[in-house]
């Protein structure tokens, strides 16, 4: 039964809950009337009988008083005519029967005893009544009456009602299923909607709202649900076309599979890597995709995967080959990423063509196995071509300088023994003469030195700096011994270097600081070490002219000079001496520097810096 | 006051009277005199008829010699009638039955009943024979036998007037004589 309400419409239901409602309205009202009915029925019967009663009680006063049966039997015989009355019995004052109705011996009062009474008993109505007159007892009237009118009266209720139910029913049915559109019309409407949705996915459908009431409250509740679920959907698609989006214009092929193996999406490059239309890759293996000896590998590697899923590369250290539509192979590199979806397991396989990676790879391994060669070859080429030109710059060095010594010697010569014959300009030319000469030589010995760093054999030891830079001072000081110059050296400085290359360092550092400083007043030059994260970093800092630090490259240049001879004098070698010798002992040199704030000289002695 | 045994014994004779009509073996004169009796109940004397006060007795009447009267002086002598004391006279002629409520008219009188009739005209006296006939020669009550039984008839337009109503009850059980008059 509550199955079969579940089943039936909404429709049906109001129907038959008004039906209900209205039959049982209308059996519990249609009870009360038939009781009442009854119990009219039962008062107008007893009270009908009572009367009746009462009057041929009224009529039996003389019959008794005479004693006259016969009159008695004509009175109760006149009941005949009365309906409903089934027997009559007159009884005297002695409670013997003096008449009857009709001939019957079959009295059945006398359980009743002869009280006045009114009855229902079984199916009749028992009346005892006293017949009395005057203030006297003559004796009682028993009558006994039929219950048949109300019986009628019940069947007869009964059947107006059962038809009053029927048309009442008729009409509650024919109202309930007029009225019940009111309620169910818009559910079944909403409902329709609804239906429609699910089917067509289409959530631009709106409800209609009629009423106020709950059902109108629900349609708009329903449509605001249908707005979000629009709005989401739109949001999804978009998503999925970005998705989409993304998916075909990604560099590599991307081919996602799912758990059995199967191809689900593949994009355009895949497309174009394997030469495979997209239709003819959706549904299939991914094993296509493969040469026929990688695949059962593959499948029980895919497997394993499946079990264990995270973002890895696929046959990494291993040559993994894709296989064309044409049948050709190319090597590829695959990178695998799990994708957990409502569906089950997805995998995406980022697919790239490395033909061309291998193609550079193996170029650049042919680069590296033949690199060593070529090094060998070059450091030996410039190692000849170096030796021949310090080779080169030795000899000219010495042989320059016996030619330079004659033309020197001999100008000499001639200033001493022939100046008088001179006038000044010749005796001022002889001295220009000599001057350049000179200074030819000194050029001559600074490059002979530089040529001899390189050809010196290194000797490393301990060396106090200090006391090598107060040596180098002393001399300046005492060349030049007008000058006022505060010179700061740090004490201690223990190298580990060669102690003849060093002094040369110093000399030409303090002697550079010394030469441009000159035109300071208050001159000061200082030599320190300094500890600069792992290694010891020594510096001569001055505040002489400086130099603009856009020349710096050129600093350690042979032949180059930032100021000329007119301003400094110098060869242009000294610095380049310095730089070699730096190299030599694995330190490096830089310099820093601006136009008349002086200039500092940094250097190092050990690439490891490991000095003490 | 009567002494115990005394009214022992008249309880006994009253019960015995009372019960005799109906029950008892009783001559014929005992029968109608409790008839008689038994008619006051169901007939109304009017009030102005006698000009008769409460404590005035009910006077019956008996013409010509007849047993009744002992009968009906043996009724009188214990019962009230119309409520009032009862009782019986004898009398010898119409004019003289004038001042009674009932008169009895012997057999052997009843040939007076046209002169009884005229004389007692619009009195309120209810006339009472037995013989065939007699009803409708003036008498309101007659007697008749049918077989063993005793029955009677009523003139109901001699009753009417002489102003004496009687009760549906009673005239149900006895023979109507003489027509009554559309009223």
């Amino acid at each position: 039964m509550k199955m079969g309400f579940d089943k039936l419409s909404i429709r049906g239901k109001l129907i038959l809950i008004v039906l209900t409602v209205t039959f049982s309205a209308m059996a519990a009202g249609f009870g009360v009337v038939i009781v009442h009915e009854v119990i009219v029925s039962k008062k107008q019967i007893a009270e009908n009988a009572a009367l009746i009663a009462r009057t041929v009680a009224n009529y039996s006063v003389s019959d008794l008083e005479f004693n006259d049966a016969q009159a008695a039997e004509q009175t109760l015989a006149q009941l005949d005519g009365v309906p409903n009355i089934i027997d009559a019995f007159l009884f005297d004052d002695q409670h013997t029967l003096f008449a009857s109705k009709r001939d019957t011996s079959d009295i059945p009062l006398l359980d009743l005893g002869l009280s006045p009474h009114s009855e229902f008993k079984g199916d009749l109505l028992h009346v005892i009544e006293p017949v009395h007159y005057g203030g006297r007892d003559y004796g009682h009237l028993y009558l006994l009456s039929s219950t048949a009118p109300l019986k009628s009266s019940i069947r007869d209720t009964l059947l107006t009602t059962a038809a009053l139910a029927l048309l009442v029913g008729l009409l509650a049915w024919v109202l309930a299923a007029r009225l019940q559109g009111f309620i169910s019309g818009p559910i079944l409407r909403l409902a329709g909607i609804a239906e429609r949705i699910s089917q067509r996915a289409d959530y631009s459908e709106r409800a209609t709202s009629t009423s106020d009431d709950e059902i109108g409250s629900l349609c708009n509740a329903f449509n605001t649900m249908l707005s979000r679920i629009e709005a989401r959907d739109t949001s999804v698609r978009r998503a999925e076309a970005q998705f989409r989006g993304l998916l075909e214009t990604a560099p590599d092929g991307m081919v996602i599979v799912d758990e059995s193996g199967t191809i689900r999406l593949v994009n355009e490059q895949t497309e174009r890597l394997f030469g495979y239309k997209r239709d003819e890759l959706i549904g299939q293996g991914i094993e296509m995709l493969l040469p026929e000896p990688l695949r059962s590998a593959h499948q029980q590697q895919r497997e394993a995967y499946g079990k264990a899923p995270v973002v890895r590369q696929m046959g990494e250290n291993r040559a993994l080959q894709g296989l064309r539509k044409d049948g050709s192979t190319f090597p590829v590199e695959i990178s695998l990423a799990p994708l957990q979806t409502e569906a089950g397991l997805l995998i995406s396989a980022d697919v790239r063509d490395i033909t061309e990676r291998r193609h550079a790879e193996a170029e650049l391994e042919q680069y590296r196995d033949h690199l060593e060669e070529l090094v060998q070859a070059r450091t030996h080429e410039l190692e000849s071509a170096n030796k021949e030109l310090e080779a080169f710059s030795y000899s000219i060095s010495h042989d320059l300088r016996t030619p330079l010594r004659s033309i020197d010697g001999f100008s000499h010569f001639l200033l001493e023994d022939y100046g008088h014959a001179l006038d000044d300009t010749g005796r001022g030319y002889l001295e220009r003469v000599r001057q350049a000469a000179q200074r030819m030589a000194t050029l001559i010995d600074d490059l002979l030195q530089l040529s001899r760093v390189n050809r010196h054999n290194m000797a490393r030891t301990e060396v106090d700096l200090h006391g090598l830079a107060e040596d180098v001072v002393g001399e300046l000081v005492a060349a030049d011994a007008g000058r006022d110059v505060t010179i700061n050296i740090a004490a201690p400085l223990i190298a580990e270097c060669d102690a003849t290359l060093m002094r040369q360092v110093l000399a030409n550092l303090l002697g550079n600081a010394w030469k441009f400083t000159a035109r300071n007043a208050q001159a000061s030059i200082e030599f320190a070490r300094r500890r600069n994260g792992e290694e010891d970093v020594y510096y001569v800092r001055d505040n002489g002219v400086g130099f603009d630090m856009q020349y710096s490259d050129k600093l350690f240049g042979v032949f180059e000079r930032l100021h000329t001879d007119m301003e400094f004098s110098g060869t242009g070698v000294g610095l380049a001496t310095v730089q070699r010798i730096i190299q030599r002992h694995g330190g490096r040199i830089w310099a820093e520097a601006a136009l008349d704030e002086g200039a500092t000289f940094f250097f190092t002695l050990d690439a490891d810096g490991t000095t003490t | 006051m009567a002494a115990p045994w005394r009214r022992l014994v008249l309880g006994f004779a009253l019960a015995a009277t009372l019960i005799a009509p109906v029950f008892g073996a009783r001559n014929a004169a005992e029968i109608e005199a409790a008839f008689i009796e038994k008619f006051t109940h169901y007939i109304e004397w009017p009030e102005e008829s006698r000009g008769a006060t409460p404590g005035d007795p009910f006077t019956m009447c008996v013409l010509g010699r007849d047993p009744i009267q002992d009968a009906l002086e043996s009724i009188a002598e214990f019962t009230m009638i119309k409520g009032r004391p009862a009782r019986v006279l004898r009398v010898f002629g119409a004019r003289e039955a004038q001042a009674c409520d009932l008169l009895y008219v012997a057999k052997t009188r009843t040939g007076d009943l046209p002169r009884i009739h005229t004389e007692l005209a619009h009195r309120s006296v209810l006339i009472v024979t037995h013989g065939p006939g007699l009803a409708e020669q003036g008498a309101m009550i007659n007697f008749y036998d049918v077989g063993d039984r005793l029955r009677f008839e009523i003139n109901v337009s001699e009753a009417r007037e002489s102003g004496l109503k009687i009760s549906a009850r009673l005239l149900r059980l006895a023979r109507i004589v003489g027509k009554e008059p559309a009223p």
